[in-house]
């Protein structure tokens, strides 16, 4: 079949198309960063108002496994953007072995961050659906205040995470080598997922600095 | 393609043919349905407030009744009509018919968001059903998160996920501007309801989110128990208002921005007139959205905010009067020399024109900080909003409907009785809200169901001109519903007007052109 | 090796490198000097991912506008919020 055959009745070419789709994901990209930006600018002002209170609280953190964990989330996204490399270079197969690598870095990634909020819950700092907060520094009203920012960024974030899983997964099972895949096809979606997944990893970057680096 | 005589509506009859149907103006017809419910139920509310402030006495209706009541009328009318109602009807029909294109750039999406759009209207419609919600259509903290007892979660999640369908909307028309676009329709070319649309797809993108999480965190300080704004642990009820009116006050202009495109069409079609100062109109609607985004802390100036971020607030919101002035000075000099066709939605046009001038000058009353501190939260507050909001917004509505009805549905409605009904919304409008604008200015103030005696007069006058509106909104529905049976048909170009939705037939074809139109000439080539 | 993936690899490398760096400034304590400068490495690894990783340096123009834009709206409200804790 021609390229023809995957382009919509409403478009005219697959250029077209292909740009659309693009322009679609980066606007919907921006949403989501104003979306994040109203958390972090809640944060912001809050690290304004309780400095000290914040910082030490940050020290409550694991740092050291935070970190392992911002290394493999970088790892995948290179795994992604080779993925993308290889949909571009015409070799969908090795693009779906780097899509199943990026699978296991997030997963990982996912899993690690689990155990932590475990650490978390089980250290008395989980100020969640009314369970007791025992922190045991100063300002422990303040710290109440950013646990509760810690939860809701790294929850959203793993949120926005299992989000791009599934569709890391999905893109695995399409791409498997049968009659029906169509290559241009492959590679925007590939391409499309790819930008999303650089886009948690980019917002987990913030996060990451927020909430654990800022000590001082 | 198609056999002569079929069009987009008798393509398919079935209910399947609707409910999953990817055509951009089959889908305009689900959203004009589902709003138009929602219109009816936010004038509902709208209607027994009203009743109840006949009398002095709180009569009819507990107080906390009663908040329920203008949280409901607010709430629906906000984000269930205006928020969605111009763009996702005639935006959704005529925007790729005004670029000459077959469809949205994403039809599918399309569909997904009027799904999400009707998923959010049911947790909002449960949210009424289950006690309804009485933090008013603004959910401040520390209300909502603290002491309501009333469905705030439900109401809630209803507007965060209403907003998804705005984002998609919003970035399905973006898309579509910039990719879809008829050889030799440049952008200086394009009608300026394609600007407006455009303007305020930029705002629905940018702003929405910042709305969704504020309304997230409320959603889950009262389900997890997390205190983001609870003052007790040192968090900031006035953050809420910040990130509140940072979408909230943007989205002022989602709800008038799109009137303004339908108002440019339809004056210079009954002028006879191109478009005066195109490009200034152009400027002043890109403007409007950039300013519409540094102005948010006008909401807050007796809120505890800083005095200096007042004074910058009411700068900026100074500022945004000159780009909808040249708007407004636009218009008129557009009239000026025109051979005037004074048609149903000629009618609507000009009231727009008189209304929005006299919301908008009060809005620069308001925005000056001495002078707020004697007016925030009267009725002069109220009474100025409706006017963009309703005068404004609903009378551009109302006008595009009677301007593209006959597009729509390839058939003329009744002459006479539409400008009967045009004329009850600009009276009935004007009975309704001035007499608010003198019961704010005396210190009337907002969400009380009980008042002093010497407002009497003023509130029956205003609740005496409701009914009259009521009249202006109800005639449509029963002469439109007849033209949809027994009206004439409409031709494709009953009122000789330019713009490529008027070169196809009407209604229009599943793919919107047989042959895709070039355009050569600037847009509102009349003579 | 291909110069695409080159570059790709460089990238991860420089990630890695920055996140270093702003883990040794958080772990130094500078005070203020400390926030500023993981705040500045943070952008900088953001920037990075941007460009290669969601190849914003090899997109079209109008796609760079738009990626700029919304920054803008970032900065609009990281300014304008500020504005009435700074002075109240």
């Amino acid at each position: 079949m021609s390229d023809g055959a995957t382009i919509a009745s409403h478009f005219e070419d697959a250029e077209q198309q292909r740009e659309a789709g693009l322009m679609g994901m980066w606007l919907f990209l921006a949403t989501e960063l104003l979306l994040f930006a109203g958390l972090f600018g809640g944060f912001a002002i809050y690290r304004g108002l309780h400095g000290d209170a914040f910082a030490a609280a940050a020290r409550h953190l694991d740092l050291p496994l935070a970190t392992a964990n911002t290394v493999i989330l970088l790892t995948s996204g290179l795994s992604m953007a080779l993925a993308e490399r290889m949909a571009h270079a015409g070799a969908p197969q090795l693009a779906r072995r780097w899509i199943a690598v990026t699978v296991a870095l997030g997963a990982s990634f996912l899993a690690i961050k689990g155990y932590e909020w475990h650490h978390e819950y089980s250290e008395g700092l989980m100020p969640l659906l009314g369970l007791a907060f025992e922190y045991d520094g100063p300002d422990a009203a303040q710290a109440h205040l950013f646990f509760d920012f810690y939860f809701a960024m790294t929850g959203l974030h793993a949120l926005h995470m299992l989000i791009g899983l599934a569709a890391l997964v999905l893109l695995w099972m399409l791409g498997r080598p049968r009659a029906g895949l169509q290559p241009d096809r492959y590679i925007r979606q590939v391409q499309i997922t790819g930008m999303y997944w650089a886009f948690v990893d980019v917002v987990w970057v913030f996060v990451f600095t927020s909430l654990y680096l800022l000590r001082s | 393609m198609s056999e002569p005589g079929t069009h987009y509506l008798n393509e398919g009859w079935t209910l399947r043919s609707w409910l999953l149907t990817t055509d951009h103006k089959r889908i305009a017809w689900m959203y004009f349905a589902t709003i138009t419910v929602f219109f009816f139920i936010g004038g509902l509310a709208a209607l027994l407030i009203r009743l109840e402030l006949l009398t002095p006495a709180g009569e009819m209706v507990e107080s906390d009744t009663y908040n329920k009541l203008f949280s409901a009328h607010g709430i629906v009318m906000v984000w269930f009509f205006l928020v969605p109602s111009i763009p996702a009807t005639m935006g959704n029909f005529l925007l790729p018919l005004m670029l000459g294109a077959r469809d949205l750039a994403f039809p599918k999406l399309n569909l997904l968001s009027w799904y999400i759009f009707t998923l959010g209207g049911l947790f909002t419609m449960t949210a009424v059903i289950a006690g309804g919600v009485d933090t008013g259509w603004t959910f401040y903290t520390p209300y909502s998160t603290l002491f309501s007892n009333s469905a705030v979660v439900l109401a809630a999640s209803g507007v965060f996920v209403v907003g998804f369908s705005s984002i998609l909307t919003g970035l399905n028309f973006i898309v579509t501007t910039h990719k879809m676009r008829a050889p030799g329709l440049t952008w200086m070319r394009l009608p300026l309801f394609c600007w407006a649309n455009y303007a305020t797809s930029l705002i629905m993108i940018l702003a929405t989110p910042v709305l969704s999480m504020a309304l997230l965190l409320i959603v889950l300080e009262r389900v997890l128990g997390i205190g983001i704004f609870d003052p007790e642990l040192g968090g900031d009820p006035l953050l809420f208002q910040h990130l509140f009116w940072f979408y909230s006050h943007p989205a002022v202009y989602i709800m008038i921005l799109p009137g303004m495109g339908v108002v440019s069409e339809i004056i210079t079609c009954f002028a006879r007139r191109p478009i005066f100062g195109y490009t200034g109109m152009v400027i002043s609607i890109m403007a409007i959205a950039l300013f519409g985004f540094i102005v948010w802390g006008h909401h807050m100036f007796v809120a505890g905010q800083s005095l200096y971020a007042g004074i910058l607030f009411s700068f900026f919101t100074f500022l945004v009067a000159v780009p909808s002035a040249i708007k407004t000075l636009n218009w008129t000099a557009t009239l000026y020399g025109g051979r005037i066709r004074f048609t149903a939605p000629m009618i609507y046009g000009l009231s727009f024109l008189g209304l929005f001038t006299i919301g908008g000058l009060t809005g620069v009353i308001l925005a000056s900080l001495a002078v707020d501190i004697h007016l925030h939260d009267t009725y002069f507050v109220t009474a100025h909003f409706h006017y963009i909001m309703v005068g404004g917004m609903v009378t551009a509505y109302l006008g595009g409907l009677h301007f593209w009805w006959p597009k729509i549905t390839g058939r003329m409605y009744s002459g006479p009785w539409s400008i009967v009904a045009a004329l009850a919304l600009f009276i009935g409008f004007n009975l309704t809200f001035f007499p608010q604008f003198l019961l704010g200015f005396l210190g009337m103030p907002r969400r009380y169901h009980a008042y002093p005696e010497e407002f009497q007069l003023l509130h029956v006058m205003s609740s005496l001109g409701a009914g009259v509106l009521a009249v202006g909104y109800l005639l449509p529905m029963v002469y439109f519903g007849w033209s949809l049976w027994r009206g004439k048909p409409a031709g494709d170009n009953p009122w000789d007007a330019t713009g490529l939705e008027w070169q196809t037939s009407s209604p229009p074809p599943k793919h919107n052109f047989v042959d895709t139109p070039t355009v050569t000439t600037r847009p509102y080539d009349y003579v | 090796m291909n110069p695409a993936t080159r570059t790709l690899l460089l990238t991860w490398a420089a990630l890695l490198a920055v996140l270093a760096m702003s883990v040794a400034v958080a772990l130094l304590a500078l005070g203020p000097w400390s926030i500023a400068l993981n705040l500045g490495l943070a952008l900088l690894m953001g920037g990075l991912l941007v460009a290669n990783f969601m190849d914003l340096l090899s997109a079209k123009p109008l796609i760079r506008v738009f990626a700029l834009g919304a920054l803008l709206w970032v900065f609009l409200l990281f300014v304008m919020l500020p504005v009435d804790y700074l002075t109240r």
